[in-house]
């Protein structure tokens, strides 16, 4: 009578501890598993789009074309690894004194200068820097708009993506010189109608919006570049409004400060 | 029928959630151009005593953003309403919007019941239609100046984001005569120029006038019978007093960020160190105890942190230690000597003079010593003070002038802190050591 029992017990205890220890185990077992990584393939298309759409503005250069350019370009290779790069290397150790030179003729009148030399066309930094030692770097050319807006695909390709933000920068005032301005990243969702002007604008992260104030100016700051009849309406390809007719533009200023 | 509820949430709750990503297109280069701005006059009601005001007060609100470099009035010319008809009939935006400007300020200015003058003020965002802010001021005429400054510094604000700085006054030393018997008074203006007056009569040598962040006092370092000594001058009573009874020679204070302390060099025997003091009790506690040259100290804006100049590294260098004392941190390693360094009051930057290769240079640099941008730079720069809102500094030129150069000129400046807009700061005589005091109270 006893065995009964005390098997009967320890088969409960064992379904008991199975389900109170066992499930858990196999709960976690799932969790394990790697969460796969999404990897968005680019089509090979929207990169060499973009190198059609730079040719046309390079034109002048064509002319001459076919072989010749090709048998040159062998040429000028060679010569560019061999002489510009040590200049370079000297460069640094040489040039710091003449910098100091430079800048005397520009400050000699204070009065001059200063009225509101806001750089416009040096997209390199939006501060100024004196610097005697480090006013080697070379100002970057400013990137050429493309004229037009081409299109090769369904997707909106990157170039596509970047010709129409390109429109904005003459009419963003970039926070420069504000506190911290490198957070300042403001997102604001657009809708387009079809002619590219802008409908209506929302400016996301409404918390910070109402709690920062410099968050605040930079938001209202960009979104007069938005409404702002020099830069708008926006060039777009036309069969692709579906997809532009909301999406969001990130003004982010890091890389001018 | 609970259980059917809690059963419907569970089932939502762990549906798959597609959503689709938005398009994302970035915008990461742009201009940087003073902002169009539209400041009608105002309009002056019939009952209004001065109606001059309506003329008077916009103008100064123009010529303060203008000067910070990142507004541009726009022209009277160009403006397609008064502040009469935007008041009676609305802002006609779209036409505001083709006179190119991008926000508008108009204004009504009336007598009140009281008697006083009521200076009104709107600001609209013309490209998104929107009013921005509107206030009024009660006050007697003779404060027009700073109704002005008040409303000045109430758009700079909605715009940038950053506190003003127009209703603020600026403590300098003036100087007169020639290089050997050169007489430095104290004087004190508002940041425009306006209101100058003497506060010293130029018998003792007056030099470093700081400006207490809280309270309407100067602390400043005086030639008396004495020797050189600091000293303290309340601007409300014109009380002048010599602070604390130190042994030595006392030099360079600065207010804490609370107003109720300063930090000083006092030096003994040639050897100068930083000390700091109580305003209330006196009490006097050494901050740095070294062999080295240590001197022009200034508090972080938290006030846990100081910054200042120091030889003990072989050459004149910056470092920040805590403002109890402790181990010290050298934050500059660039070429020449860092003297003068001064925390900005928003804490994000530090600014010195730099003297390299014969020249004088005013830069700023992050308190962790990245980022160092030399912004200006003459014969003789020196003595740089932040604005309150710790987006402008001013500062001192001196330059040869007369015959073989042998005299010199001294002239007040400011500087947005991009380093443009550089903008000579006009005194009836040469002046020099500038200080920017708080927000009037």
């Amino acid at each position: 009578m006893k065995v009964p029992l005390v098997t009967s017990g320890a088969l409960h205890l064992a379904i008991f501890v199975v389900v109170t220890m066992g499930l858990p185990f196999a709960a976690q077992k799932p969790l394990e598993q790697i969460t796969a990584i999404n990897v968005e393939l680019v089509d090979i298309g929207d990169i060499t789009q973009t190198t059609r759409l730079a040719e046309p503005v390079k034109k002048p250069e064509e002319p001459k074309e076919e072989k010749p350019p090709e048998a040159r370009k062998p040429k000028p290779k060679p010569e560019e690894l061999k002489e510009p790069e040590p200049p370079k290397i000297e460069k640094p150790a040489e040039k710091p004194p003449e910098p100091v030179e430079k800048p005397k003729p520009k400050p000699k009148p204070p009065e001059k200068k200063p009225k509101l030399e806001l750089k416009t066309n040096d997209f390199e930094s939006l501060l100024n820097n004196i610097a005697p030692d480090l006013e080697e770097a070379a100002p970057e050319k400013p990137e050429e708009l493309p004229s037009q807006i081409a299109s090769l695909g369904d997707r909106i390709t990157i170039s596509e993506r970047d010709a129409i933000g390109q429109q904005l920068y003459p009419c963003w005032n970039v926070p420069a010189g504000a506190k911290y301005a490198e957070n300042l990243v403001i997102e604001i969702r657009v809708f387009m109608n079809v002619d590219g002007s802008i409908r209506d604008t929302q400016i996301l992260d409404r918390g910070r919006y109402a709690g920062d104030s410099h968050f605040r100016a930079a938001a209202d700051s960009a979104d007069r570049a938005l409404r702002n009849p020099r830069c708008t309406p926006l060039k777009y390809p036309p069969e692709k409004y579906e997809q532009l007719k909301q999406f969001v533009f990130r003004f982010d200023p890091r890389d001018m400060l | 029928m609970n259980f059917r509820y809690v059963f419907l949430f569970l089932i939502l709750a762990f549906l798959p959630f597609s959503a689709r990503a938005e398009l994302t297109v970035d915008v990461t280069r742009g201009i940087s151009e003073p902002v169009p701005i539209a400041i009608s006059m105002f309009y002056a009601q019939p009952n209004t005593p001065n109606r001059s005001l309506a003329t008077r007060v916009p103008g100064i609100i123009a010529s303060n953003l203008e000067s910070s470099g990142l507004f541009r009035p726009i022209s009277a010319g160009a403006f397609v309403q008064d502040s009469h008809s935007i008041k009676t009939n609305g802002v006609r935006f779209a036409e505001w919007r083709a006179s190119g400007a991008q926000a508008l300020v108009a204004g009504t200015v009336s007598r009140a019941d009281d008697g006083r003058t009521r200076v009104e003020f709107r600001l609209w965002d013309v490209f998104s239609q929107k009013e921005m802010i509107a206030m009024a001021y009660m006050t007697t005429d003779r404060n027009w100046r700073r109704i002005a400054h008040i409303i000045s510094d109430e758009v700079y604000k909605r715009l940038t984001g950053e506190e003003g700085y127009y209703d603020t006054r600026i403590v300098y030393v003036s100087e007169t005569g020639p290089p050997q018997t050169r007489r430095k008074r104290l004087a004190i203006m508002d940041q425009d120029g306006a209101n100058h007056k003497y506060l010293t009569d130029g018998s003792d040598l007056v030099l470093t006038p700081r400006f207490s962040p809280t309270k309407q006092l100067i602390t400043y370092m005086s030639y008396g019978r004495t020797g050189p000594r600091v000293y303290l001058y309340d601007l409300t009573t014109g009380a002048h007093d010599r602070l604390g009874n130190f042994p030595g020679m006392t030099f360079a204070p600065r207010f804490s960020p609370d107003g109720r302390k300063v930090i000083m060099s006092q030096a003994i025997n040639g050897n100068s160190d930083i000390y700091e003091m109580d305003l209330r009790s006196k009490r006097k506690k050494r901050i740095t105890k070294n062999s080295a040259i240590d001197t022009s100290p200034s508090y972080a804006p938290d006030g846990r942190q100081i910054v200042f100049e120091s030889d003990r590294g072989g050459t004149q260098q910056l470092y920040t230690m805590s403002a109890s004392g402790g181990s010290a941190t050298r934050i500059t390693f660039g070429k020449g000597r860092y003297a003068n360094p001064v925390w900005s009051p928003r804490g994000d930057l530090i600014a010195f003079t730099r003297m390299y290769k014969g020249k004088f240079y005013i830069g700023v640099i992050r308190p962790d010593g990245s980022g160092e941008r030399l912004i200006t730079n003459a014969y003789h720069v020196e003595g740089p003070s932040w604005s309150p809102n710790g987006r402008v500094l001013t500062y001192f030129k001196e330059r040869p002038v007369g015959a073989g150069g042998r005299q010199r000129s001294a002239k007040l400046y400011t500087i947005d802190i991009t380093g443009y807009n550089e903008r000579l700061l006009q005194t009836p005589r040469d002046g020099s050591d500038p200080a920017w005091g708080p927000l009037n109270p």
